[in-house]
């Protein structure tokens, strides 16, 4: 295996790649990035046991500069392989494979031999039949995902709700997350053959939205039993999805409610943040939040019995219904305001204080809904 | 001289020591012995009002008679810290943090019209 190539385009794809590559995994081999030669051109795979991803660099397009010599592969330790590429004095570097795995990389002045891996031993990918392609909208996907992967759960011991759980029908495609403490849930239309319903790990889909640049106008995404495939520009990204049943969410969500409050995201954003200065330091960080309907008034309290206490009268648009005492955890607001964007016209619904509560946006009410569990404190 | 005094003084502390730490142990049970007769009045009060309610008296003050009996049972499980979800049933509340299965298994509607309706729209 022999050839010669730009080195920013390589090390372009290389970063990419590098993502799914872990120093902590158990396979020694999975540490390295595994580098496949063929006629029509280079394909980089980096992969942990969660997530793979392979990049393209074809042959055709001449800003490559790729020549090829002789075709083969290998399998070069990652950490190391990629600080040399990126110190390397020249634009262009030959990469050559000797004799026993050893690889020799040349570049201006400059020549290093490392010990490579044979490839034989590196694990396949996975089989996924790309048939029946979903295509999706780059900038819709990544909402959909930034507004879901949120409310996702950090404990291991919950392995379901670390995912988000997708269910594509024909009548549209829904991501639903939950920690069981908040929950999130984002409709788009899309059209789809078959019905899915699967859930992919959030880490993963946080990785695959930093992969995705901002020049990628569509993604396809192929499903199969235990795996899912985003395709995008040339690279292919494939993640493990997780086993078992996603608890059923949509009897959690509240159709009535008995007091509605419509404000603007950030100006909340900002009240929330300050009342929770205080909250923090106490011991079960809780927020309260007051309604007078009477007197058209919502004030939030934050307290800590050993620093002091917080009183804000909120800003609001629209406020109509019953009165109402709710405590809350202000992180969970937060991140859930955050996620509306700035400036959105927020509607929050409340049925009781011991009821969970909703946030919608105001003109897309029926696509995204965010739902937060009250706190007991009487 | 000086010496003897120092030693006995070791021993009238000791000595009062030793009766404090008696005293702790003894307050320590009676602490726990009321702690429990608390619990007891607390159940047997509320079996009282349960049995008070059926033979028709009523008490505006006292609360909780919107649940029925068998969710009041699960609340109670849920405030002392465990799961009462299908999910996790009977496993420890991190943190006691509040948990929406739970609150829905509770609070939620348990009629089964509306989930219909839900499910149409």
């Amino acid at each position: 295996m022999k050839f010669s190539i730009d080195r920013s385009k390589f090390i372009n794809q290389t970063s990419n790649v590098q993502r799914a590559i872990s120093t902590k995994t158990t396979i020694p081999i999975l540490t390295g990035m595994k580098l496949d030669l063929s006629e029509s051109g280079l394909t980089i795979t980096g992969s942990n046991s969660d997530i793979s991803i392979t990049a393209f660099i074809s042959k055709e397009d001449s800003d490559n500069d790729l020549k090829i010599e002789s075709t083969g592969s290998i399998v070069l330790p990652a950490r190391f392989f990629n600080e040399i590429i990126k110190k390397l004095p020249g634009d262009n570097f030959e990469l050559e494979v000797l004799n026993n795995n050893q690889t020799l990389i040349k570049s201006g002045v400059s020549e290093f031999t490392i010990n490579g891996l044979d490839a034989v031993n590196y694990p396949h990918l996975p089989d996924v039949e790309t048939d029946n392609q979903l295509v999706l909208p780059t900038d819709v996907f990544k909402e959909v995902v930034n507004q879901t992967v949120i409310a996702v759960s950090t404990q291991e011991s919950r392995p379901v709700l670390t995912g988000v759980n997708f269910l594509i029908t024909s009548e549209g495609l829904t991501a639903v997350a939950t920690d069981s403490h908040r929950l999130s849930q984002r409709k788009i239309n899309i059209t789809s053959d078959e019905d899915y319903n699967l859930i992919i790990p959030g880490k993963s889909l946080t990785e695959l939205v930093r992969t995705i640049s901002d020049s990628v106008k569509e993604i396809s995404m192929s499903i199969s039993e235990n795996q899912v495939l985003f395709s995008f520009d040339n690279i292919m990204f494939y993640s493990r999805l997780l086993d078992g049943r996603y608890p059923e969410t949509d009897r959690l969500i509240p159709d009535e409610s008995n007091t509605r409050l419509t404000f603007d995201s950030s100006k909340l954003l900002a009240s929330v943040e300050r009342a929770s200065l205080l909250s923090h330091e106490s011991r079960n960080n809780v927020i309260k939040l007051e309604i007078k309907a009477v007197d058209k008034k919502a004030t939030l309290y934050g307290n800590s019995p050993e620093v002091g206490t917080v009183e804000e009268v909120l800003d609001f648009d629209n406020l109509e219904g019953d009165d109402l005492e709710i405590s809350f955890n202000p992180d969970y607001l937060k991140d859930a305001l955050r996620s509306f964007g700035s400036n959105a016209s927020i509607e929050m619904s409340f049925t009781s204080p011991l009821h969970p509560f909703t946030l919608r946006p105001v003109e897309n009410r029926d696509n995204f809904v965010q739902l937060i569990t009250p706190v007991r404190t009487f | 001289m000086a010496e003897k005094d120092l030693y006995d003084e070791f021993e009238t502390i000791t000595n009062q020591l030793n009766d404090i730490s008696k005293k702790v142990s003894l307050l320590k049970e009676e602490l726990s012995k009321t702690l429990e007769e608390k619990e007891e009045l607390k159940i047997e009060n509320q079996n009282l009002r349960k049995h008070l309610e059926k033979m028709g008296y009523e008490d505006k003050d006292f609360k909780g008679n919107e649940l029925s009996y068998s969710r009041l049972n699960l609340e109670n499980l849920y405030r002392k810290g465990f799961h009462v979800c299908q999910q996790f049933y009977g496993t420890h509340r991190k943190d006691k943090e509040e948990c929406i299965f739970c609150t829905n298994v509770l609070y939620g509607s348990n009629d089964k019209g509306k989930k219909k309706k839900v499910k149409i729209n």
